[in-house]
């Protein structure tokens, strides 16, 4: 009878007492965890190959020969030559280092010209212009308006289309002045998905820049940030018909690195340092080289060249079933913030409302117990209540924008995984409303 | 000694039954949940497992979803000539419901037509089985595994593509 009450007892306890809950990350816009080939690589630098990557001896060697094979594999997976890849610190730093150059360029270019031959300059005395639109990330938008506090260029943020949250081409090729230098674009936005029409907009502006340099004008460099494309859809240069793609690591299951595309670099396309020192990277970017981040993004990017077709088919598999769900489960509740109509958009991010007072985006990411996910941007996570610019300049209006919650999946993200996730956001939305 | 435990293990049992009209209420936690006894029944008596000849023309074999999931489903039918379909058998890798969903598959499409088969949805299939929110995705496989059957069996009425061997 002792035994008995024992196991009835210990029977209640198990069944009161829940399993420690499972989490299931839908975050893979904030980052992503590396791959195990990734980090295998990154260990075997760092034990094997720590010499200097400058000595003559064999330790110095073998760095120099990881470096150029992550160099070549990485070129491979954009499309482009090895000799016009160099490794920066990371996508802000990608960002910083071409629109600080292309400034400089114009300035030495164009305003060293006041008394050559007395032949008109038509940009003299100008400042250096910019055009980009204004969902961009903030490594992009914050240097820009930076410079124009600091009246050193000139910046126009050509808004999204309300339609289909994409920035048109017209709208760009329309900004363009005698004194712009340089046209940037994200190729993919990072919380609604939506994919840029950058090589529409690089196809106008080689043509518009044939005119240009008959007439003296600076030519227009094209730039397109593509850190939240690359890994998840095709990313090719000669496709795209950019000057210069901005490649970041932890997006695409790779280290806290990045390295910048320059179209021929040195050659045809100019590229000022920000750094000056040791004359690594042929002097575009010294600093003796960090060989294991950068083994790590050589086979992140070998990875994605192997494997990029079945990652992003299987994202948007899962992403797609995700949003039927979604629609099965709150039905007229739901707003899709990323579905625009005839806009291309990353085939994992799935940026979604639900309608309801109480139900911001961070009030119901709270109540959840299982899904770890964001309202937007990770480095936003500080804006507290206020909606994403982002959505709000996508037309989204504003009591849905402050519901925003985006989750973005990965390659190992399961159908399972977002079974219990709907399951979670129900839940925590059940939990939010009895409260009222 | 074995009947004292099992009497013991039965008033367990009971114990935790006892348990079960209070589970809507405590729905916002996380109890213990028990398989649907519906989903019990094809785990016991599963109907329809095992292979049909894949290097057959008129059989169609679908194969989805990855070890690395946790879950594979192998569906087989068997078409006459009339485009009915009058055998079908499957093999799961995974838990109890996704078991249950490819072998109600194989139930469900038998005695069907090709067109009607394509007609199968997931969510007739959770219906069905009563399969929890947490499962549903059990049953959307299932539907990917009548379509790929269907598919394959297509294929290999094509003209030129007499070969059998297909993915």
């Amino acid at each position: 009878m002792e035994a008995a009450g024992a196991r009835n007892r210990d029977a209640r306890s198990r069944a009161e007492k829940s399993p420690p809950e499972r989490k299931v990350y839908m975050d893979y816009n904030a980052t992503t965890p590396l791959e195990p080939e990734v980090i295998e690589a990154m260990t075997e630098a760092m034990r094997e190959a720590w010499g200097n990557p400058s000595s003559s001896y064999p330790a110095g060697r073998k760095a120099k020969e990881i470096i150029n094979t992550a160099r070549e594999n990485l070129a491979k997976v954009i499309g482009g030559q090895p000799q016009d890849v160099i490794f920066t610190s990371g996508g802000t730093e990608s960002n910083n280092l071409v629109i600080q150059s292309v400034v400089k360029h114009f300035h030495k270019v164009h305003a060293a010209n006041g008394d050559t031959g007395g032949h008109p300059n038509p940009v003299d005395g100008a400042l250096p212009h910019i055009i980009t639109c204004t969902v961009e990330h903030d490594s992009i938008r914050l240097p820009l308006e930076h410079l124009r506090e600091e009246r050193v260029a000139e910046v126009t943020f050509v808004p999204v289309s309300k339609v289909n949250g994409q920035v048109e081409a017209e709208d760009i090729l329309a900004a363009v002045r005698p004194a712009t230098c340089l046209v940037t674009i994200m190729l993919a936005n990072n919380e609604t998905g939506v994919i840029m029409p950058v090589p529409e907009i690089s196809r106008r502006v080689r043509a518009l820049n044939q005119q240009r340099v008959a007439g003296g004008l600076p030519g227009v460099l094209v730039h397109t940030d593509a850190a939240q494309a690359l890994g998840k859809q095709r990313v090719d240069v000669r496709d795209l018909g950019v000057d210069f793609l901005t490649i970041v690591g932890h997006k695409f299951y790779g280290p806290r690195i990045g390295a910048l595309y320059v179209r021929g670099l040195g050659e045809h396309t100019p590229l000022y340092p920000m750094l000056f020192g040791g004359g690594q990277e042929r002097n575009f970017r010294p600093g003796t080289e960090n060989t294991p981040m950068i083994a790590g993004l050589g086979k992140a990017a070998e990875l994605v060249a192997e494997n990029g077709e079945a990652y992003e088919a299987h994202m948007r598999g899962v992403r797609d079933y995700l949003e039927e769900r979604l629609a099965a489960e709150f039905g007229e509740r739901i707003h899709l913030n990323s579905q625009f109509p005839g806009a291309e958009r990353l085939p994992n991010t799935c940026n979604f409302s639900i309608r309801g007072p109480q139900l911001q985006g961070r009030a119901v990411l709270a109540q959840c117990r299982t899904l770890l996910a964001s309202v937007g941007a990770a480095c936003h996570s500080d804006l507290g209540d206020r909606p994403s610019p982002v959505l709000l300049s996508c037309g989204v209006p504003v009591d849905v924008a402050r519901n925003a919650i985006r989750l973005s999946v990965g390659r190992s993200s399961t159908r399972a995984e977002v079974d219990l996730v709907v399951q979670d956001l129900k839940q925590a939305v059940a939990r939010l409303e009895g409260q009222a | 000694m074995a009947a004292a435990g099992a009497g013991r293990l039965r008033r367990a049992a009971s114990a935790v039954l006892l348990r079960a009209p209070r589970l809507p209420a405590r729905e916002l936690s996380a109890p213990a949940r028990l398989y649907h006894k519906k989903v019990v029944d094809h785990y016991e008596n599963p109907r329809n497992v095992g292979s049909l000849d894949k290097t057959s023309k008129n059989v169609g074999t679908g194969l989805v979803g990855a070890p690395a999931c946790g879950d594979v489903m192998k569906l087989q039918i068997q078409v006459d000539e009339k485009g009915k379909i009058v055998d079908a058998r499957f093999k799961t890798f995974g838990c109890g419901s996704a078991i249950a969903s490819s072998s109600l598959a194989t139930e469900w499409v038998k005695g069907k037509t090709v067109e009607e088969a394509l007609t199968i949805k997931n969510t007739d299939i959770a219906k069905e089985l009563c399969l929890p929110p947490v499962k549903l995705h059990c049953s959307m496989l299932a539907e990917d595994a009548i379509k790929a059957a269907l598919a394959d069996y297509k294929l290999k009425q094509e003209p030129k593509t007499g070969e059998a061997e297909k993915k």
